[in-house]
């Protein structure tokens, strides 16, 4: 903990004496560049290794983390990060092995990339895995040019891309990116998407359909496979967004259900830290189909071995250099192996139960609409806050002063003033109750004291912190000069 | 499980409150029994923290992985990491953040992200740097979407052939659905651009981007003084006569020395600031360029503000370049970056200060040096290229094949066969850093020798 929050910046304690480091003498004979010479200074603070160890712990005190509390954001799957899995992957065997060195040399990077994608391929239903992606857009971006690169050499590439209304932003953004015009797809009044709605806009001049399953209002999709065949009727494919995972491992294969391919969010689903927003991993899981289409190269599995393979004429080409988030891949195999197939059913089966638990607990209090029940999250929205003059921001914001990271706010887009929460699977029953007990203390006082929830948050150290002005007056980098 | 707190019957109580027997039954609710899987995943049942160490560490062990040894570069390199920077950068309160959408409870990690952009944009001399890419060669792609932005019209990119060849194919897997036309710019007997092919290319109406990287990937520093002249004759031409200079950087460590591009855009890798090779990733992208530019640019930005109180506070800005707020007219759909390896290259930055990157370029500029003196006195191993180059090098070896082998078997990883990337089979790309003694230069140069 930390007494004082007050922390300058380290341009601010820079003295040229200062040091924090110290390298070995040079042994051999020191020469020096005598072109396209460098002609100021890098303008980097001098520090010594004191200053630089409190300054970034002090930085550290500032942030909540998963560690410290629960993180109930919808669609971002905040769940425990196993200590083991980052052991794990600083192990020199790991970390020290560079992407070039031949491969004969690394065989143990390449059984582990090999060994995750199996285990992808069986959780998802979907054969051909890529672990290129480096997070959940990249690897919506390598799903749909694969899609764009199939769909070229059977009849063309087409033009549109179905996205649905509950979308993440990620997905309007990758058909744009894929050069596919962006046709908004309703969702039925029980937040569905129907079936007869795909039906009227998919054509033979639409690639598919990016669809988010469970969707972004914690709702199975429950007319996919009534979707699917409706756009691979007009010879289309179907990407799914499995931002979701978490809420159905060992309950549906989105492989079974007509799904051509999808990607993981890794530092979701597979419990990988977010790193305060990264690295996370996404790797893409496809039909076979689709295989030859994979980004170059693939790891394969030939005698026995894993290994690389580089002679695949249709693919799209690489999205990244070396192989992938690699790192990040040998967590992701860690927990897998820790949970196993009981492990990562159970997973998934307690995340529902309790998001359930808040939705039940919380329905009396929040506005709900749409339900009777929920997967993996639970979407309420700020109407019956609003009659006092609260909106959702507020709600938010209060949460911080009872101890909580704020849920997702206003998304999905469909629900207005939506309060999006995801508990994970790994939050003890004592802080759900807890944060409940919050929720419920919060609407209490939107009613009572409507103030003091419009003005939160009144105990952290940061008063609200004015997002206009930074966008307006923009300051974007330390100007002091050293 | 011991990561699932709720287990056994506690969950079953908590079902129990909510009106439901089993978890079927809820599930049911959910899910039509049509999409439900009935079988069992052909996984293997989860193991212990013990069996894990076993299985892991056996993995880790079977690649060889000693850094003084490793004389693989081309975009990834093995400098020296300070001990302060794995500490301070796995404290959870980093590591186990999330992207600090709330900046009230997010401060930590806004404020280092606002370093790493003050210290890149002080070190690449650009106007406004943003908080990370996935890494140099997806950094390099967007760099080609956003000169695509800023002229929709123009539709020819000249890519340099000393660019790396990766970063190349990223870009242009990236890039091709815009209907772009891809130019190759050829490579001097030096080793650096041809500057006359740039010329030419600069008069092509259609011409949207030149790319070149510096220094290249052969190691070769460009006279990027002299490109930007021919891109950009005046100030006042950028971005509007001519093509657009993306200049690409991927031994960061290279601009202690030399003076950076005056590029439109500037972007590359950081990894060498103080993240592992790490078989090629996590790394960490920078991206870089001119204020006029700032609102064509993709990813999170963080800025300077102030709070309630009017104390200085900062917090994610110009969101609405991106996808969360714009979907489908968003200028990129990036979301997760690479948030923690940008405070491990921050906090690198801060240990190291001006004087330890300099040090470490300097270093890593003379024991590349000494290697080559001793290697082209090797029989059977010549120079490739005559230009000047920074930490790494191509040259052609007799026999390589055999060579290569036999330094293989004494522990050795010489370096980067460049028939790896189309490359001759004879060209090996030898990258040098501080890590590397010279008792490690010379057991190369000697193992290299092979039997001649």
């Amino acid at each position: 903990m930390a007494i004082t929050h007050e922390e300058g910046s380290l341009f601010d304690i820079h003295h040229p004496d200062k040091s924090a480091y110290k390298l070995p003498p040079l042994e051999v004979p020191s020469k020096k560049p005598t072109k396209h010479l460098r002609e100021s200074t890098l303008g980097l603070p001098q520090v010594s290794e004191m200053d630089v160890v409190r300054h970034y712990t002090r930085l550290s005190n500032m942030n909540y983390s998963i560690d410290a509390g629960m993180y109930p954001l919808g669609s971002c799957t905040m769940k425990y990060n196993p200590k083991i899995n980052d052991e794990i992957s600083m192990l020199d065997g790991f970390k020290n092995i560079h992407p070039y060195q031949p491969l004969e040399t690394a065989a143990g990077a390449i059984e582990v990339m090999g060994r995750l994608q199996d285990l992808l391929a069986e959780v998802t239903g979907l054969p051909a895995v890529s672990l290129q992606p480096a997070a959940g857009a990249h690897g919506e971006f390598t799903g749909v040019k694969v899609m764009r690169a199939y769909l070229k050499e059977n009849g063309g590439v087409r033009r549109k891309m179905l996205i649905p209304d509950t979308a993440h932003g990620t997905n309007p953004a990758t058909s744009t990116l894929c050069q596919y015009e962006v046709v908004r797809v309703p969702n039925g009044p029980n937040g569905y998407i129907e079936a007869s709605d795909v039906e009227r806009l998919m054509d033979r001049d639409t690639a598919g359909i990016m669809v988010t399953n469970p969707n972004t209002l914690g709702l199975f999709e429950k007319n996919i496979v009534e979707i699917c065949k409706v756009v691979h009727a007009q010879g289309g494919l179907v990407y799914c967004d499995g931002a979701n995972f978490n809420a159905v491992m060992g309950w549906s294969r989105p492989g079974d259900l007509g799904i051509d391919v999808m990607h993981l969010n890794l530092h979701k689903t597979f419990s990988t830290p977010h790193g305060g927003g990264g690295p996370g991993a996404g790797p893409i899981c496809a039909v076979e189909k689709l295989r030859p289409y994979l980004p170059s190269p693939q790891v394969v599995q030939k005698d026995g071995a894993y290994a690389l393979e580089y002679n695949l004429p249709k693919t799209i080409g690489r999205v990244r250099m070396a192989y992938g988030n690699f790192l990040v891949l040998v967590r992701a195999l860690v927990y897998g192996l820790t949970l196993g197939r009981d492990g990562l059913k159970e997973a998934s089966t307690i995340a529902v139960v309790n998001a359930n638990y808040i939705l039940n607990l919380l329905k009396a209090d929040y506005h709900l609409p749409f339900g009777p029940t929920c997967l993996h999250e639970c979407v309420f929205s700020d109407k019956n806050q609003n009659e006092f003059g609260v909106k959702t921001m507020e709600i938010a914001k209060r949460l911080m002063d009872y101890g909580f990271h704020p849920p997702t706010v206003y998304f999905p887009l469909v629900v207005p003033g939506a309060i999006m929460i995801e508990p994970t699977e790994t939050e003890p029953l004592h802080e759900i109750d807890r944060f409940i007990s919050a929720m419920r203390a919060i609407a209490q006082e939107a009613k009572l004291n409507p103030e003091k929830v419009r003005t939160a948050p009144h105990t952290v150290f940061v008063k609200r912190v004015d997002e206009t002005v930074a966008a307006k007056k923009l300051i974007l980098r330390n100007n002091s000069t050293i | 499980m011991r990561y699932i707190p709720n287990g056994g019957q506690i969950a079953k109580d908590m079902l129990k409150r909510i009106g439901f027997n089993s978890f079927a039954e809820l599930f049911d609710t959910q899910i039509p029994q049509t999409a439900q899987f009935k079988g069992d995943l052909r996984i293997k049942e989860g193991i212990s923290e013990l069996e894990i160490r076993r299985l892991m560490g056996g993995l880790a062990n079977k690649n060889l992985s000693n850094p003084s040894k490793n004389f693989c570069g081309a975009g990834l390199y093995f400098h020296y990491i300070p001990s302060i920077v794995d500490n301070l950068s796995t404290r959870a309160e980093f590591l186990t953040s999330y992207t600090p959408y709330q900046p009230e409870i997010s401060q930590g990690t806004l404020r280092y992200i606002f370093e790493f952009q003050s210290f890149l944009t002080s070190i690449t001399k650009m106007d406004v740097a943003n908080a990370s890419m996935y890494d140099g060669s997806t950094a390099f792609a967007e760099a080609i979407l956003m000169a695509k932005r800023i002229m929709p019209k123009r539709r020819k990119v000249a890519i340099a052939a000393s660019l790396h060849p990766e970063y190349r194919q990223v870009g242009v897997t990236s890039s091709e659905q815009f209907g772009l036309e891809y130019v190759t710019i050829p490579t001097t007997v030096g080793g650096g651009v041809d500057l006359n092919a740039i010329e030419q290319f600069t008069k092509d109406p259609e011409a949207l981007a030149i790319c070149v990287q510096s220094p290249n990937f052969f190691g070769i520093v460009e006279d990027v003084k002299n490109i930007s002249r021919i891109v950009n004759p005046s100030d006042s031409s950028i971005g509007t006569d001519g093509p657009l200079l993306i200049v690409t950087v991927a031994e960061a460590m290279s601009l202690a020395l030399y003076e950076p591009a005056p590029a439109d855009i500037m972007c590359g890798e950081v990894q060498s600031f103080g993240n592992y090779p790490a078989f090629g990733g996590p790394a960490v992208g920078f991206f870089a360029t001119k204020e006029k530019f700032v609102r064509n640019m993709p990813g999170r930005i963080v800025g300077q503000t102030l709070d309630g109180q009017g104390k200085t506070s900062f917090c994610l800005t110009l969101s609405t370049r991106e996808q969360h707020i714009r979907r489908d007219k968003a200028t990129s759909n990036i979301c997760t970056n690479q948030g923690w390896c940008a405070l491990r290259s921050t906090i690198y930055l801060a240990t190291m200060g001006t004087k330890g990157i300099r040090e470490a370029a300097e270093q890593s500029y003379s024991n590349a040096h000494y290697a080559f003196e001793l290697l082209t006195k090797t029989p059977g191993i010549r120079r490739v290229h005559t230009d000047d180059f920074f930490n790494e090098f191509v040259v052609e070896v007799n026999d390589l094949d055999r060579r290569f082998q036999a330094a293989l078997n004494s522990g050795l990883i010489p370096g980067v066969r460049l028939s790896k990337f189309g490359g001759s089979r004879n060209e090996l790309l030898l990258a040098f850093t501080e890590v590397h003694s010279r008792s490690d230069i010379e057991s190369l140069a000697l193992a290299l020798r092979g039997s001649n």
